[in-house]
């Protein structure tokens, strides 16, 4: 069950018409955090991957864009499409072939819900997809994450284990894409391991 | 000198005395009559004897956890660990921080929202008494849903059902079951003279024009189990609460007070001279008021409502973290004509005039400061913000996130709008639920933006130069006068007030650089004045042609968010006497206490994350105290 692109601004129109001005409370009037703050009840400790991107930023093992927040919301969507589609080609590379699930990944900071499906002739990506379909394994992650995996400057492990990746679903479709993910850094370290010229 | 100790003893002793008649013969634990007959000498010890409130306790009588319906749409960490981070533990936050405070509070109210209490980790557990309601049954399907759009359009409703009329579930089992885990949870972590869990709630009424008022009660969970957090469902008006409270101490014995907040977001009516309903007050609705609210919660993250530069065009430190636009949602813009009736010093103001009127002043009250954190971490050091909610706790756009979406987006809020504010003292006789909530009803408590500076303020009519000099000012203080939130009456003779002021800076913070006498006063034609004195202040300045002392200089290097504390005074002390009292005017006088400028928690956190906020973004601040008044009344 999934509802249209900008549905978050319908739900926030719905809501401010259905309660009416001066209908919320003790200065929590913040949509957008709540929306981002409800995966704590869906995915616990989700929001720790905000927590544990800006970190490896600081430590300088991801790549940060300061430009302002207004500015990325404006321009953001185009360049997190292009790192989701090299996701989305690396991801068919190096898949199973052997009922490999269906995705649906957050970039956490713009709340940009993407869902990558398996198909006959590739890896069908709906970016936008206003959250996941049941039985999607849930991948909670942040824009910078996926272009330094799709770089190779992060191994899927290593992000894991910063907590810049978190995986949601049943246990062994978990393990299913967290191996698929995995397969990912593969190739680049197989290029890492040949020897100089 | 040793008049004045002999003096401070022998009322020490006095006190004494009527305390120790009870002690049983040949118990030591307690003064004898011939113990008493010993003390009431002057001891060596000059300690020896006191009886009087020693040490400032330091806590927040505001704190939001998970079980307030707001809060817990994003925020992870429930009642317990906000009780051990105020005491000094460390925990994870909401997005997985290790967090601290550098040093322990000495209390903490954790005040939910009394409306649906305890809804949501109740709906997102299933508990049978919300499921057996037809809108919980939905709520917790739709959560458990695990679409977000569905989750998200619930928890937007939930939030909205906050300030409804009414309460879309009503299960009393549900909310007394919130409110006495919560009750056993506070006597759990009640630790008597190390750390007080103070029982309270919030009364959150009227959402956009914020009348809100947090409740506490000075008894344990057997007294405030005798009745459940009064709500705006019950009744949207606080003159029903003030009922509803007067009517629980006479039924139960207790004692409660309510502590309004925010009264710049409420539009006007925060302090106004009319009640809810718009008719003149009486004498009796003013005498409730006045003994259920007898002390406001002056500063917080949501801005300082101590005065406003319009209000106070003087007071040149009057335009202080001020959210002064609209209401506290963004949906109503704010009228000039709405200040008055929504800052401390005007309605401490207006309430000689109501005074005057009807006999008795509505607008008695002290003042603390609090954080009304949404995060359960009482964290508002400048160098340890936590932020108002979970949504903008540390991060390298916190800064630019919003706070609060106003429907207009020049009166939505910024995160760089928070302020970093603020702490509740209180000159408590020792660390107890009792002792605290004692000082707060005597007023004896004063407000500050965060740092732990400890300040005395004493009002006399014989108070001395010397008497400054003293190392145990709160001696003189007691013996010659009454302390912050006291009276003074009748002018004895031709006599001015004077004032015993002190204040010690924090160790971990800045110098201070003034101590200000802050007078309001009713003149020969009932109209309501100000003045605001510099009492005492750091180094050799003198006071310019217009009387002002100059500025105290500043130190913060903004980009290392940094300061040198070699401006200011580690400590200021002075006796100011009013150089302008009329006898024949009633009045009140208190203390504001400012810091040098210090790096704002904005610069450290550019520091820390190295970004570059909007030029419009201060960067450095001037921490202070307000102390309750003292009141003169002819």
């Amino acid at each position: 069950m999934k509802l249209a692109a900008g549905t978050f601004r319908l739900v926030l129109l719905a809501t401010a018409l259905l309660f009416g001005p001066g209908a919320w409370a003790c200065g929590y009037h913040d949509p957008a955090s709540i929306n981002r703050g409800i995966l704590n009840w869906i995915y616990p400790n989700a929001l720790y991957v905000t927590s544990a991107v800006w970190r490896a930023q600081l430590d300088g093992q991801l790549s940060r864009d300061d430009r302002p927040l207004a500015t990325k919301k404006l321009l953001g969507y185009g360049s997190a499409v292009k790192q989701l589609s090299r996701l989305r080609d690396g991801l068919w590379r190096v898949r199973d072939g052997n009922g490999d699930p269906a995705i649906a990944l957050l970039m956490i900071e713009p709340m940009l819900w993407t869902r990558f499906e398996p198909a006959h002739t590739g890896l069908d990506m709906k970016p936008d997809a206003g959250g996941p379909a049941s039985n999607d394994v849930v991948i909670i992650t942040d824009e910078p994450v996926v272009k330094a995996l799709v770089d190779g400057r992060v191994t899927p492990r290593a992000a894991r284990e910063l907590g810049l990746i978190r995986i949601y679903g049943v246990a062994s479709a978990v393990q299913n894409v967290t191996a698929w993910l995995d397969r990912l850094s593969q190739p680049a370290l197989e290029e890492a391991v040949k020897p100089n010229g | 000198m040793k008049v004045t100790l002999r003096t401070i003893f022998l009322l020490a002793g006095c006190t004494l005395t009527s305390v120790a008649w009870a002690a049983e013969p040949g118990n030591h634990e307690a003064a004898t009559k011939d113990d008493v007959a010993h003390i009431s000498k002057p001891q060596f010890s000059p300690y020896a004897g006191r009886n009087y409130p020693a040490r400032v306790l330091f806590g927040d009588t505001h704190l939001h956890t998970s079980i307030s319906v707001d809060a817990g749409t994003m925020n992870r960490v429930g009642q317990e660990d906000a009780f051990r981070f105020a005491r000094g533990e460390e925990i994870s936050t909401t997005y997985g921080l290790r967090a601290k405070l550098s040093r322990p509070l000495d209390f903490l109210v954790i005040s939910d929202h009394a409306e649906m209490y305890g809804l949501m980790p109740q709906l997102l557990s299933g508990d049978p008494e919300i499921l057996s309601t037809e809108i919980g049954r939905k709520w917790y399907d739709s959560l458990k849903s695990g679409n977000q759009d569905k989750v998200f359009a619930t928890a937007m409703e939930i939030v909205a059902s906050l300030s409804t009329k009414e309460a879309p579930i009503k299960s009393d089992k549900a909310v007394r079951n919130a409110w006495q885990a919560y009750t056993a949870l506070a006597d759990k972590y009640n630790d008597p003279g190390r750390f007080s869990a103070i029982i309270g709630f919030e009364y959150t009424t009227m959402g956009g024009n914020n009348l809100h008022r947090n409740v506490l009660f000075r008894g344990d969970a057997s007294v405030a189990n005798r009745t459940v957090p009064y709500s705006q469902f019950d009744s949207q008006n606080p003159e029903d609460l003030w009922a509803f409270l007067a009517d629980f101490e006479k039924r139960t014995g207790g004692e409660v007070l309510a502590i309004p907040h925010n009264g710049n977001l409420s539009n006007g009516r925060m302090f106004s001279v009319e009640t809810f309903d718009g008719k003149p007050y009486t004498k009796e609705l003013a005498a409730l008021r006045a003994r259920f609210e007898p002390i406001i919660e002056a500063t917080q993250i949501k801005g300082d409502s101590e005065a406003h530069p319009a209000l106070s065009p003087n007071d040149e430190f009057a335009d202080y973290e001020k959210w002064d636009k609209a209401n506290l949602n963004g949906t109503e813009v704010k009228k000039p004509e709405m200040y008055q009736y929504e800052y401390s010093r005007e309605a401490l103001k207006t309430g000689l005039l109501l005074e005057r009127k009807l006999g008795v002043n509505p607008f008695k009250f002290g003042m603390i400061g609090s954080t009304d954190a949404h995060t359960s971490l009482a964290a508002v050091e400048e160098e340890n913000f936590f932020g108002k909610h979970s949504g903008v706790e540390p991060g390298p756009h916190r800064w630019e996130h919003v706070v609060i979406e106003a429907p207009d987006p020049k009166y939505t809020v910024k995160g760089w709008q928070q302020a970093a504010a603020g702490y509740a003292g209180v000159w408590a006789t020792e660390n107890t639920r009792e002792a605290i909530f004692d000082a707060m009803k005597r007023k004896e408590t004063y407000a500050t933006t965060g740092p732990r500076m400890v300040v005395r303020f004493f009002g006399g009519w014989d108070f001395t130069a010397d008497d400054a000099l003293s190392r145990l000012p709160a001696g003189v203080g007691y013996a010659k006068g009454v302390p912050m939130g006291g009276d003074l009456r009748k002018s004895p003779g031709a006599k001015s007030p004077s004032f015993l002021v002190a204040a010690m800076k924090d160790p971990y913070s800045g110098n201070l650089d003034r101590i200000q006498i802050v007078k309001g006063w009713l003149d020969k034609d009932g109209h309501a004045q100000e003045k605001v004195y510099d009492a005492v202040w750091s180094g050799d300045r003198k006071p310019d042609t217009s009387g002002k002392i100059p500025p105290v200089g500043n130190t913060v290097d903004i980009t290392n968010a940094t300061w040198k504390n070699t401006i200011g005074a580690p400590e200021l002390s002075a006796t100011w006497t009013d150089p302008d009292f009329n006898a024949a005017q009633s009045a009140f006088y208190y203390a504001r206490v400012i810091e040098i400028p210090t790096p704002r928690w904005t610069a450290y956190e550019a520091k820390r994350f190295a970004v570059t906020m909007s030029p419009g973004v201060p960067m450095i601040t001037q921490e202070r105290a307000y102390t309750s008044p003292i009141w003169y009344t002819p």
